[in-house]
């Protein structure tokens, strides 16, 4: 079990940022080079979030940013999914046990298909800005709009923090700045770029970063094949070989060395419970079909064509840079396990656990490229906080305000300025949540963000495209009832009830919720709906054939440019 | 929302239409249940048979873990191009034709 919530934590460190945390954290000097390519990528964002400022003027250019290309948005999708953690944590647990890496990486990529088969194109026909214009559809606006606000909030709460801490920690690591320094350069630059430049600047700034993290993870994979005559076989063996010499250097027999040597081009101990890998993995897969932000970003194309392509290149952008990752962590084992200065004596990374990939830039291209890679995982960390923030303003703004509060008849100037003192108001929280959790804890919050997606987004925007049946009482109390058994288990599970509880036996024994909580919110969603005498419930069921037909073909589609 | 339309009423009415939804419905369920079934038999294959993931291809150290678990990172990107291949080839094509008549 120790070995479980060990990888767990390191799972939740694969999307969060807060690869720094679970090991122990030296601030390191003040990283000069990197610090100066930062700023660089700092001022060439801010210079795009000035033009995308002049042209943000209505409501749509800022929710939208006034329409890009599939090309360009799967770039910028893979911007959005891509964190500095999977970078430093899934190149750090290969380093360390291996194969196992690769797993994770695995569950992060394949809900793509889930998305583009069920939901993109459905959601691209029917919705403006959010996910919930699509849920709420058919519905009465006020309860189904009130639920996804709420979820989107809970969402991006805990998936910011997760960021938010993470980032603090990797700045300190990597750049040698002061926690709350790193915490409010964060906080302040992404609420620069969202408050003047809406998704257009978002967009951007994920493009960008999603350019600069693959340029970089490639030239460090170049660097890698390179010193092993560009053969993978070459590269495995000779990892194999570093592993086998370190295990015979701790006492084994030549054959336990051997073994142990081998065992890292094989499964560990990563997946032992079989309920709980299921379960993880359909939490990543489902989750990513109910993650606001992500879905927020199908509305930046034109039509549902666009959004398809979306995908597609979402999906060779996000694959490339996983299979990239997995070369960098066996890289790592053949280039640094015996340098004294990236390695101590004892074997563990020097700086922090999840240093591989930092020290193997410096292995390969020295101090500039350590500056280089160094800048790209803080700019990977602004890009996806921006696309987290951008998406709980717009929930705030276009859901709760002018759809609920204003019932769809908001002025669009008042509805703009609400969605920016939102904005302010959450880049202010973020800032201090950063602080608050500065010493919690918080490597579950990005597994719980993918699980509370799951069970609560994902079944309600299936059941309402899909089931005609289902009502707004479904919809909305199915899918609290979704969000709050994904919240409850992961509460009893190991991840919070042993090891931040400090209890000794998990009430709940598996490590996370979705395969049991996913089901109970669509059963839910279906027993409200079928329990439902409402005469509005009659509307409801009565709105199906003119949603489905608008889903299914694109009739009277809003574009994404005005 | 828009205002009722019309088209919306033909085009539910048009047979080609119920048989694109039919088609397209069944490729796009057809897909997810062989991502959910390739993903899940990865997924088992790891927790019941780590030593055949374990094992060398032929002579070498490259195991058929390494090559199953690249496989669905290609897999997976492979799977998505099927569907964006048909679905904005023949299926959207389809769809035009339903639209250009209805309206």
């Amino acid at each position: 079990m120790k070995r479980v919530i060990a990888a767990l934590v390191l799972l939740g460190g694969a999307t969060g940022a807060q690869a720094a945390i679970g090991g122990s954290v030296e601030r390191q000097a003040t990283n000069w080079t990197a610090i100066a390519m930062f700023a660089g990528f700092v001022a060439i964002t801010l210079w795009i979030t000035g033009r995308a400022a002049r042209r943000t003027r209505t409501v749509s250019d800022f929710y939208t940013g006034g329409g890009i290309t599939g090309f360009q948005n799967g770039l910028a999708m893979a911007g959005d999914y891509c964190s500095a953690a999977s970078f430093l944590g899934i190149t750090s647990q290969i380093f360390n046990d291996g194969y196992d890496g690769l797993i994770y990486a695995i569950g992060f990529l394949v809900g793509w298909p889930i998305v583009l088969f069920l939901i993109a194109e459905k959601l691209r026909n029917l919705g403006r800005f959010t996910f919930a214009d699509v849920a709420s559809y058919r519905f009465m606006q006020g309860p189904v709009r009130t639920f996804s606000a709420a979820s989107t909030l809970l969402v991006v709460a805990f998936y910011l923090i997760a960021q938010m801490v993470g980032a603090g920690q990797l700045v300190q690591l990597l750049f040698g700045l002061p926690y709350l320094t790193a915490i409010t350069v964060v906080g302040g630059l992404m609420m620069v770029y969202v408050l003047f430049g809406g998704m257009r600047a978002t967009s951007w700034v994920q493009i960008i970063k999603a350019v600069m993290l693959l340029c970089g993870a490639t030239a460090l994979m170049l660097g890698v094949m390179a010193h092993v005559g560009f053969s993978f076989e070459e590269l495995f063996a000779r990892a194999v070989a570093v592993k086998t010499q370190v295990a015979a250097a701790s006492g084994l027999s030549p054959a336990e060395a051997a073994t142990k040597g081998r065992a890292i081009v094989g499964p560990g101990g990563f997946i032992k419970d079989p309920v709980s890998a299921l379960s993880f993995g359909f939490a990543l897969m489902l989750g990513t079909a109910g993650l606001p932000h992500i879905l927020m970003r199908f509305f930046t194309v034109p039509d549902a064509r666009e959004a398809r392509k979306s995908i597609l290149w979402a999906t060779v952008w996000i694959g490339g840079f996983y299979a990239l990752t997995f070369v960098l962590g066996f890289g790592a084992i053949v280039l640094i396990q015996f340098d004294p200065s990236y390695v101590d004596a004892s074997g563990a990374l020097r700086g922090g656990n999840n240093m591989a990939v930092m020290h193997l830039a410096h292995a390969i291209g020295g101090d500039l490229f350590l500056g280089f890679i160094s800048a790209v995982a803080f700019a990977t960390i602004l890009a996806v906080v921006a696309g987290l923030t951008l998406s709980a303003a717009s929930a705030i703004s276009h859901d709760v305000y002018a759809s609920v509060i204003r019932r769809g008849e908001a002025d669009p100037r008042k509805e703009l300025k609400v969605s920016r003192v939102t904005t302010v108001l959450l880049g202010i929280a973020a800032i201090v949540l950063g602080i608050v959790f500065q010493k919690q804890n918080v490597a579950f919050m990005v597994s719980l963000a993918f699980a509370l997606a799951a069970s609560g987004n994902f079944p309600v925007l299936v059941m309402s495209l899909l089931w005609k049946d289902c009502t707004t009482k479904g919809a909305a109390w199915g899918g609290a009832v979704g969000l709050a058994s994904a919240f409850g288990l992961t509460l009893l599970s190991p991840v919070i009830w042993v090891a931040v509880f400090g209890f000794d036996r998990a009430v709940f024994p598996y490590s996370s919720p979705a395969l049991f909580s996913v089901p109970l919110g669509f059963g839910a969603i279906w027993l409200f709906s079928v329990l439902d005498r409402s005469p509005r419930a009659a509307v409801d069921r009565a709105g199906y054939p003119e949603q489905r037909v608008r889903s299914e073909v694109g009739l009277g589609v809003s574009a994404a440019s005005h | 929302m828009t205002s009722p339309d019309p088209a919306l009423a033909r085009i539910a009415a048009d047979p080609r239409y119920r048989s694109l939804v039919r088609d397209r419905q069944r490729f796009s369920w057809v897909l997810t249940a062989i991502t959910v079934a390739v993903y899940s038999g990865f997924i088992a294959l790891i927790a019941f048979d780590k030593p055949l993931m374990a094992r060398p291809i032929g002579d070498g150290v490259t195991s058929i873990g390494i090559v199953a678990g690249i496989g669905m990172l290609v897999g997976t990107v492979a799977i998505c191009a099927v569907y964006v291949r048909r679905a904005n080839g023949a299926f959207d094509a389809r769809v035009a034709a339903l639209l250009a008549d209805a309206a």
